[in-house]
C-alpha cells in the first residue's frame, strides 16, 4: 500500500515529476555517451542536489541511474561502442541490426526491454525490501561484520579482469576510508599533518575524481580514435523500422527471465549489470530456437542484456538501503545524499523514513514510464545529437565542471586538491587494469566495517570465534572464503598451464 | 627483453608493494592508546599488508609470465610515437589541472576559469581562436551564474586579486 501513497507524493508535487523526466532525459543522453557513465554523472550532478529537497534530489539520481543504463545501448547499437559496460553485450546484436539499416527498430526493443526489466526488478524490490529490513533489523555486529566481509572479497574478486588487482583496489579503497580520525578513540590516522583530512577524506570529490576527473584523463588519450561509421538513424526505412507485436512476441521470455537473472544479480554488491547482461545473453542464447542468428542481428539478442541489465537497478537498492551496503557504484554515490539529507542507512531507514523510501520506489516506477517515452519516440534523436557533439569540446567542458563539483560539494579547495588526487589515481589504476568501483564501494563500506568488527571484540569473550561461533556469521565467512576460492581457480583455469 | 605486457603487470606489482608498505609505515604512527588497545591500527595495518602481499604475488606472477618482446621494430616505434603524444598530452593536462586550482586560490574562479577553458580545448585539439576567445568568457560567466548565483555555493575568492570584487564594486 505503501507504494501507491508513494506514487500520490509524486504525482502531487510537480517539481519531483520534472526532476523526474529531466533525470530520464540527462541518463539517457549520458549514458549514451561513450566513455561517460550515469555514475559519472551523477557523481558531478550530486554538489547540485544538495541544494534540492530530499525526495526530489533523490528521484532526481535514482532516474538517471536508470536512465543512464538504458541509454548504453543506444551507443552499443548506433556506434558500435558500448556506451556502458553492460551495454556491451547489446552491442553483439545490436550493431548488426544498424548496418542492416534497422537501428531504430533495435533501438525500440532495447527500450522496450530495458523497461520491462527495469518494472520487474523495481516490483521485486518494492515487494521484498521490507522483509529483507526486517531481517537486517535481527542482525547484530558479527553478522554485520562478515556480510561487510563477504562483500568486499565479491566486490574485490568478481568485478574486472583480475582477482588480484581486484582485491588490492578493495584494499585500498578501505586504507583511503581509514584516513581521519578514529571513531571510538578520536586520534588522528594517516592524515599526514592534513588537519582537513580529520574528518576523513570525503565522498564526493572521490567521486568525482575517480569517475569523471579520471575520464577526461582517458579520453585525451584516445582523442584522436575515431568511432565506427554508422547510418543516421533517422535516415532509415521508417516502415522496416516500425516494432510489430509479432516481432517482440518471441523476445517476452527471454525479457522475462534476464529480468529475473538481472534482479538477483542486483541484490548481491558489487556485481553489477555487466555480469547480468553477459549472463542473461549467454542463457538467452542457450535457449534459443534461432540460437544461429545470435551474434548476427536477432532482436532476442538485444533484448535479454537489455531487460537484464535494467532489471539491476531496483534490487542494487535493497542491500544499501536495509544493510547501508551499497550494490553498485550509483548506490555508493546516493550514499552521500542520503547522508546530506539526514537519513541514516540501514534497517531503521523503514522505520524512521518509510514514506520517503517508498516515495523514491515510486518516483523510479515514473522514471521507467519517462525514459520508456523517451526512449521508444526519442532514442534516434538522441543519438543523432550525439553525434553533432565534439568530444574534443564535451570533454574539456567536463574537465572544468568536475572542478567546480568539487569544490561546491563542501566550499572547500582543498576538495579540489582531493578530488585531482583520486582522478589521477582512478586514470592510473584502470590503465593498469585495477579496478575503481571495487574501491569506491569498499571505501564507503570500511568504516562500518570496522565499526562492526571493534563492536564484535567488545562483545566477544573469545575474541575472534565470536565470528565463527554465530551461525549467520560463519555462513557469511564461507561464503567469502569460498568466492575466492572459486575464482582463484576458475582464473587459473583459464590462465592455462 | 621483457614482453610489455609482462613488465607492465610486474610494474603494477611492484606499485602495490610500495603503496601497501607506505601505509603500513604510515599506520605505525597512529598511537597505540590504553583506551583503545592495537584497535585503531587494525584496519589500516591490515588494509596495507593486504595491498603489499597481492602486490608481491603479482609482481611475481608478471615475472614468471614474462615471454620475450615480440619483434615488430615499426609497430613499436609507431606506438612509442602515440605513447610520447599521448604522456605530453596527459603532462600538459596534469600541470593545467595544478595551474587551474592555484590560480583559483590566487586569483578567483572568474580568471583562472577564463584562463584555463581556452587551454583545456587546446589539449583536446580545438584550434580556433574565436572559440578560444568563447570559451574564456562564456564558461566562467555560465559556471558562476550557475554554481555561484543559482545554488548559492560561496565562491572561492583570490588571495592576490579577484575579478568578482572589481565586479561588484568593492
Amino acid at each position: 500500500m505503501e507504494i501507491f501513497a508513494g506514487l500520490l507524493t509524486v504525482f502531487s508535487d510537480p517539481w519531483v515529476c520534472m526532476w523526474i523526466v529531466a533525470g530520464a532525459l540527462i541518463g539517457m543522453v549520458v549514458g549514451a555517451i561513450p566513455g561517460l557513465t550515469s555514475a559519472a554523472a551523477i557523481a558531478m550532478l550530486v554538489p547540485v542536489t544538495f541544494y534540492m529537497e530530499p525526495l526530489s534530489a533523490l528521484a532526481f539520481l535514482y532516474v538517471i541511474g536508470k536512465s543512464g543504463r538504458y541509454g548504453g545501448s543506444i551507443a552499443a547499437i548506433l556506434f558500435n561502442t558500448p556506451g556502458t559496460a553492460a551495454a556491451a553485450a547489446t552491442q553483439i546484436d545490436g550493431f548488426p541490426l544498424s548496418q542492416r539499416g534497422l537501428s531504430s527498430k533495435a533501438m525500440k526493443v532495447a527500450t522496450v526491454s530495458s523497461a520491462i526489466g527495469d518494472f520487474t526488478g523495481d516490483v521485486l524490490l518494492i515487494l521484498f525490501v521490507g522483509f529483507i529490513a526486517k531481517v537486517a533489523l535481527m542482525l547484530g555486529p558479527p553478522e554485520l561484520f562478515s556480510i561487510y566481509f563477504a562483500a568486499f572479497v565479491v566486490i574485490g574478486s568478481v568485478i574486472g579482469d583480475s582477482i588480484l588487482k581486484g582485491l588490492a583496489s578493495a584494499a585500498l579503497g578501505i586504507v583511503v576510508a581509514m584516513i581521519g580520525l578514529d571513531p571510538i578513540t578520536s586520534q588522528d590516522r594517516l592524515t599526514f599533518d592534513f588537519f582537513q583530512l580529520s574528518g576523513g577524506v570525503p565522498l564526493v570529490p572521490i567521486i568525482i575524481g575517480m569517475f569523471v576527473f579520471a575520464e577526461v584523463f582517458a579520453q585525451l588519450e584516445k582523442r584522436d580514435r575515431k568511432v565506427e561509421a554508422f547510418q543516421d538513424p533517422l535516415r532509415d526505412d521508417k516502415t522496416a523500422n516500425r516494432l510489430t507485436w509479432a516481432e517482440y512476441r518471441p523476445c517476452l521470455p527471454h525479457v522475462f527471465r534476464s529480468s529475473f537473472i538481472g534482479a538477483f544479480i542486483g541484490m548481491l554488491p558489487g556485481l553489477g549489470s555487466s555480469i547480468a547482461a553477459f549472463i542473461s545473453y549467454g542463457e538467452g542464447k542457450r535457449r534459443a530456437a534461432n540460437a544461429d542468428e545470435w551474434g548476427k542481428g536477432a532482436l532476442e539478442g538485444v533484448a535479454a542484456p537489455e531487460a537484464a541489465n535494467n532489471a539491476v537497478s531496483g534490487p542494487s537498492m535493497a542491500p544499501l538501503l536495509t544493510l547501508g551496503i551499497p550494490g553498485s557504484t550509483i548506490a555508493a554515490i546516493l550514499i552521500s545524499v542520503f547522508h546530506i539529507h539526514g537519513f541514516q542507512l540501514g534497517p531503521t531507514l523503514f522505520l524512521t523514513s518509510r514514506e520517503i523510501i517508498y516515495s523514491l520506489f515510486a518516483a523510479g516506477l515514473v522514471g521507467i514510464v519517462a525514459y520508456g517515452i523517451i526512449g521508444f519516440y526519442g532514442a534516434a534523436h538522441v543519438g543523432r545529437m550525439i553525434l553533432k557533439i565534439p568530444t574534443r569540446i564535451l570533454y574539456p567542458l567536463i574537465f572544468l565542471t568536475s572542478f567546480v563539483s568539487a569544490y561546491a560539494a563542501r566550499g572547500s579547495l582543498f576538495d579540489v586538491w582531493i578530488m585531482m588526487i583520486a582522478g589521477v589515481t582512478g586514470w592510473l589504476m584502470r590503465k593498469y587494469g585495477f579496478n575503481p568501483p571495487a574501491f569506491i564501494i569498499s571505501f564507503v563500506l570500511a568504516r562500518g566495517a570496522e565499526e562492526a568488527f571493534r563492536q564484535s571484540l567488545r562483545l566477544s569473550d573469545d575474541g575472534l570465534m565470536i565470528f565463527v561461533q554465530r551461525p549467520v556469521a560463519a555462513a557469511f565467512i564461507v561464503i567469502g572464503v569460498v568466492v575466492i576460492l572459486m575464482r582463484a581457480r576458475r582464473m587459473s583455469r583459464e590462465a592455462g598451464p | 627483453m621483457i614482453a610489455k605486457p609482462a613488465r607492465r603487470e610486474a610494474l603494477a606489482g611492484l606499485a602495490m608493494v610500495a603503496v601497501g608498505f607506505g601505509f603500513f609505515a604510515a599506520s605505525f604512527g597512529i598511537d597505540v592508546r590504553e583506551q583503545g588497545g592495537i584497535a585503531p591500527r587494525v584496519f589500516p595495518m591490515a588494509g596495507a599488508l593486504l595491498i603489499a602481499l597481492l602486490g608481491a604475488v603479482q609482481a611475481g606472477l608478471g615475472v614468471a609470465r614474462a615471454d620475450p618482446a615480440p619483434d615488430g621494430r615499426m609497430a613499436a616505434e609507431a606506438g612509442v610515437q602515440d605513447h610520447a603524444r599521448d604522456t605530453w598530452h596527459i603532462a600538459g593536462l596534469l600541470a593545467l589541472s595544478a595551474a587551474y586550482v592555484i590560480g583559483i586560490n590566487y586569483f578567483g574562479y572568474l580568471v583562472s576559469t577564463a584562463a584555463a577553458a581556452p587551454i583545456a580545448l587546446y589539449l583536446f585539439g580545438v584550434r580556433s581562436i574565436p572559440g578560444f576567445a568563447a570559451a574564456a568568457v562564456l564558461c566562467p560567466a555560465i559556471y558562476h551564474l550557475v554554481f555561484f548565483v543559482g545554488l548559492g555555493v560561496f565562491p572561492p575568492y583570490g588571495l592576490w586579486f579577484d575579478l568578482l570584487d572589481v565586479i561588484q564594486g568593492h
